[in-house]
């Protein structure tokens, strides 16, 4: 009765709290403007805590598999990959090396996908329906699972994503400092920066940064969560009209739709996971939920490019590390769906993992359990070991 | 199966061109309904952002169903 009197309240009240669309959008944009701020907190806070010894601090990390166990497993645990890489990011422009980053950015995409898994166990008491949502939840993991296979490689032999995104942050970084006034974005939140910086001035430099870090992760993680909540209400419309256009259109058209939605709604978990209960419905297949989730992939990476537009310190490296992200998950769909022997793998892998667990539902919690937590632990053990 | 024999070549042409639009046509019809269903499935975002947020009860459920199942067993 309570559940009914609640769910009745809410269907009148779309928007919590009945707030005016206007001032909806003024709390976005000082969220973001805090966001941003986050951002810029952490690369000065690790800045002032490291000195010059970022490097040797992570030197933990300079194994690419515990860089990509970081990644995992901190998105796991946080569920936003867009708060674990706007955390990378500013601690790359507070001296974190670049190489180091790409994998823990590769792990947040694998992270990211626990959410859409955990949201189709609620599926567990209808069969066919659980088999068809753990199947869509699941071909966003193999598919960030192969595009990690594909391109850590890669990445360690010829350093080709470091490459590519040290060239398009080469065109957005202006290297005469003379030019720095020119960077609103950055000027705007140095008062935010500075005043905080002020506030740790009495502390010695590692106490100090550490807690100028902590202060901006713990306002990166509140900002993105507000910001999430707030885009939801007002786009849901927007994200409805564009899904609508899409249907029937092909894959492209699904792969831009889900870019689209993401950056709307500031979330590729909430972007995959509404393909949740699409799918467990029947609606629609496997084939046609995949390119949306692909498209989540691209569009999350806007939430890192903005946080890097305003960053303390190396903001070249900042860029660099955002556009590495935003190459990563492009290039992730150019070759995994622009290679046909490739292109349906995750969909094949989710087809039976699907099927398999709505048979033995132990195998959906080994599996979570297994590929989020207990592999990346081992792996982060052996590779500690060596 | 058999009785084709018995047709004209021209007849079993036309059988062809028919079935052939009619099964066109069937398609058609197929996906009219699959855009249809996946129309009202949209319609209904609002509930689906609900029911797709991360939350802690859908593993209790699911554990709870686990232990269900085995007590079951």
């Amino acid at each position: 009765m309570e559940h009914a009197l609640e769910e009745a309240v809410s269907e009148e009240m779309p928007t919590t709290g009945s707030h005016s669309p206007i001032l909806q959008w003024i709390s976005v944009a000082v969220l973001v403007y805090f966001l941003i701020c986050a951002v810029g907190l952490i690369g000065t806070g690790f800045k002032t805590a490291t000195g010059d010894e970022a490097e040797e601090m992570f030197g933990f990390a300079t194994n690419p598999f515990a860089g990509l166990v970081v990644g995992t497993v901190a998105t796991a645990l946080i569920q936003s990959s867009s708060t674990v890489t706007s955390i990378i990011v500013g601690l790359v422009a507070g001296g974190l090396p670049v190489s180091v980053a790409v994998p823990m950015v590769m792990g947040a995409n694998i992270g990211t996908s626990i959410t859409n898994t955990i949201v189709s166990l609620g599926h567990v008491r209808q069969k066919k329906e659980f088999a068809r949502a753990f199947a869509a939840a699941t071909v966003h993991d193999f598919f960030n699972l192969l595009s990690v296979v594909i391109f850590l490689p890669l990445e360690m032999m010829f350093g080709l994503l470091e490459k590519i995104g040290s060239l398009l942050a080469g065109f957005f970084v202006v290297e005469d400092a003379s030019m720095k006034g020119m960077n609103f974005v950055k000027a705007s939140t140095a008062p935010v920066v500075n005043s905080a910086k002020h506030l740790v001035e009495n502390l010695s430099d590692g106490l100090g940064g550490l807690t100028l870090i902590f202060a901006g992760i713990v306002l990166i993680f509140l900002t993105i969560h507000y910001v999430g909540k707030l885009l939801k209400q007002l786009m849901v419309g927007r994200a409805k009209d564009i899904m609508h256009a899409a249907i029937g259109k092909g894959p492209l058209s699904g792969i831009a739709s889900g870019t689209l939605v993401t950056v709307l709604v500031q979330s590729s978990s909430t972007t995959t996971s509404l393909m949740v209960p699409l799918a467990g419905s029947g609606a629609f297949g496997l084939k046609q939920i995949y390119p949306f989730t692909l498209g989540a992939n691209i569009g999350t990476c806007i939430t890192a490019l903005l946080a890097a537009t305003a960053v303390d310190g190396n903001q070249a490296a900042a860029l660099q590390i955002a556009f590495i992200h935003l190459t990563y998950n492009v290039l992730g769909v150019v070759v995994i769906y622009g290679i046909p022997f490739l292109r349906f793998l995750p969909v094949r892998a989710a087809e039976w993992l699907g099927a398999t667990a709505s048979e033995n539902k132990l195998i959906a919690l080994a599996y979570i359990v297994g590929v989020f937590f207990l592999i990346p632990g081992l792996c982060l053990g052996i590779s500690s070991i060596l | 199966m058999t009785e084709f024999k018995h047709y004209s070549t021209q007849t079993v042409r036309n059988l062809i061109e028919d079935t052939e639009s009619t099964l066109d046509q069937l398609k058609a019809e197929m996906q009219r309904r699959e855009e249809a269903e996946q129309e009202i499935e949209i319609e209904g975002l609002e509930k689906h952002m609900k029911s797709a947020e991360f939350s802690l009860r859908s593993i209790r459920e699911f554990l709870a169903f686990l232990v269900e199942e085995y007590r079951k067993e």
